[in-house]
């Protein structure tokens, strides 16, 4: 019960500290829903991203073709093997008489031409299980015997990683920038209310109090900014993860991996709530730490 | 540990303390003293005579460099920073500007001691107006320091001082700050708390107040022990 009491007082001393430090508080608050809010929505962004991935990986059809003097047999062995790769994720066997149908489907031209047999030489049609595995499956099948020449889609998919990529390292950087100031932000903010409970700290000291009573409210008033901060960027998260989901359907219209996106935003905004306060009393033990050395 | 060579009537016992500086100030330099149970002790010295730091030094404000200090029959120079709380617990201090806190009441001022230390509200509750009392501040509880005079301060501190009974009260320049006339008032004060059974040990420079009351009077003068005197 005598915890209980304690943390009442404290936590009743972090709000009269809170109010008492009035615009220095809501600088603190508004500087760590910004630092909060950019870590959410990268944090959302990146499932998307994710998710993205692999629906992008499930449309780099890779087509291998197999010389026109191969054997059946290996054509077959060859078949297998594809099919075995773990960075597979469908493969399917074209026949030259299957691939020129396609062909002259996609090019009704070629229906007056006169061909005794089809050009194409046979081929496998494979789709990777990842996008990101694509380079590495090229090579592999290259190197398979019977295989002729593959189609190379690794540029495209480079493309699609270094933008992807681009924007990890610039969302690494604005996560670090802004982290860096919410810590000062909320240690700054928190050794001016111990600046200006000085008196009261010295007091405290001079009649017996414990370093946790002296302590602890300013604590606590560090994970009060770091939480009202995570709640206003939790609450602002809403209208933007309505867009990104938006834009990403409108992107992967017919995406065959439904993303359960309400409750990545609840998981995101539980941990941008966690996290704004642990990051808001470890900002604050920065500043008691300096404070009382 | 305990301190073989006391006996269990002192109260205070330094053992050649001293504490200094950086570059070269000396502010204790060797000093030795004991205050038995229920005396009331005056220690007399200019500005840097190191008075205060004495003070800080028997508070764990600060740490000796070398030297022990007995309170209580134990060597609290032995005993943890953090846990210097316990040794601020068994201490009242009084100082000349009286550190009151401005926004809490005569009452909360006095009760804070209390509450700093954990103890329950019932206690609280029955302490507090006995200490007001006992320093003629009870019908003012409710005022805030703001609407006492500076004596009236004073007794909100030395009543804060003593609510929970400590083994030594310690008065860094208590009249400092205030009057002739109301410095004789909080001297009568001091005086009527030491002779319920508190052991006073006070730092002051005024002479006039040292002769008036003619209690034992330790001289300080550059961090030595310069004299002592017996009435």
């Amino acid at each position: 019960m005598r915890w209980f009491i304690d943390l009442k007082r404290e936590m009743r001393e972090a709000w009269v500290a809170f109010r008492r430090n009035g615009i220095n508080s809501f600088g603190s608050i508004i500087i760590s829903m910004v630092a909060l809010f950019s870590l959410a929505i990268i944090l959302l962004l990146s499932v998307y991203v994710q998710y993205g991935t692999k629906s992008i990986g499930q449309r780099l059809n890779i087509t291998a073709f197999f010389d026109p003097s191969t054997a059946e047999q290996q054509l077959n062995e060859t078949f297998s093997r594809v099919k075995e790769l773990k960075t597979v994720s469908k493969v399917e066997f074209i026949s030259p008489e299957q691939a020129l149908e396609e062909l002259k489907s996609r090019f009704p031209d070629l229906n007056e031409m006169e061909l005794e047999e089809s050009p194409i030489p046979p081929s496998i049609r494979i789709v990777p299980a990842n996008s990101k595995d694509v380079s590495a499956l090229i090579r592999d099948i290259r190197e398979m015997p019977g295989i002729a020449s593959v189609t190379d889609v690794t540029e495209a998919a480079k493309s699609y990683f270094s933008i992807v990529n681009i924007g990890t390292l610039l969302g690494l950087a604005l996560i670090f920038i802004f982290f860096a100031g919410f810590i000062f932000a909320v240690s700054a903010s928190t050794s001016l209310s111990i600046y200006a409970y000085r008196k009261e700290i010295e007091i405290m000291q001079f009649i017996g109090a414990t370093r946790t009573y002296v302590r602890a409210p300013f604590l606590i008033l560090g994970s009060l900014y770091g939480f009202l901060g995570a709640l206003l960027a939790s609450l602002s998260l809403y209208p933007v993860y309505q867009q990104i989901n938006q834009f990403y359907y409108s992107f992967v219209s017919f995406d065959p991996i439904p993303i359960q996106g309400l409750s990545i935003l609840i998981i995101i905004m539980i941990l941008t709530i966690v996290l704004g306060i642990l990051i808001g009393s470890i900002s604050a033990y920065f500043a008691v730490r300096r404070y009382f050395k | 540990m305990k301190n073989p060579d006391s006996s269990f009537r002192e109260i205070l016992m330094v053992q050649d303390v001293v504490k200094s500086y950086p570059p070269n100030l000396v502010a204790v330099n060797h000093i030795s003293l004991s205050i038995t149970k229920g005396e009331f002790v005056f220690i007399v010295g200019r500005s840097g005579a190191g008075k205060t730091t004495l003070f800080r030094l028997l508070s764990k404000q600060e740490e000796p460099d070398s030297g022990l200090i007995w309170l209580n029959n134990r060597d609290i120079t032995q005993i943890p920073r953090h846990k210097s709380y316990l040794v601020q617990r068994e201490l009242g201090f009084v100082f000349q500007d009286f550190k009151l806190i401005h926004y809490k009441t005569v009452y909360e001022n006095v009760a804070f001691a209390l509450e700093v230390q954990g103890k329950s509200d019932k206690k609280i509750r029955k302490r507090t107006p006995e200490v007001l009392e006992l320093v003629g501040l009870l019908n003012k509880r409710k005022s805030f320091p703001a609407q006492l005079s500076g004596g009236e301060q004073q007794r909100v501190a030395i009543a804060r001082a003593i609510i929970h009974e400590p083994s030594l009260l310690i008065a860094d320049e208590p009249t400092g700050n205030l009057d002739w006339e109301t410095s004789n008032e909080i001297m009568t004060l001091f005086k009527t708390i030491n002779q319920t059974g508190t052991t006073i040990l006070m730092a002051t420079h005024n002479e006039e107040i040292v002769q008036k009351a003619r209690f034992r009077t330790i001289y300080l003068e550059k961090g030595k022990k310069l004299d002592e005197m017996v009435y």
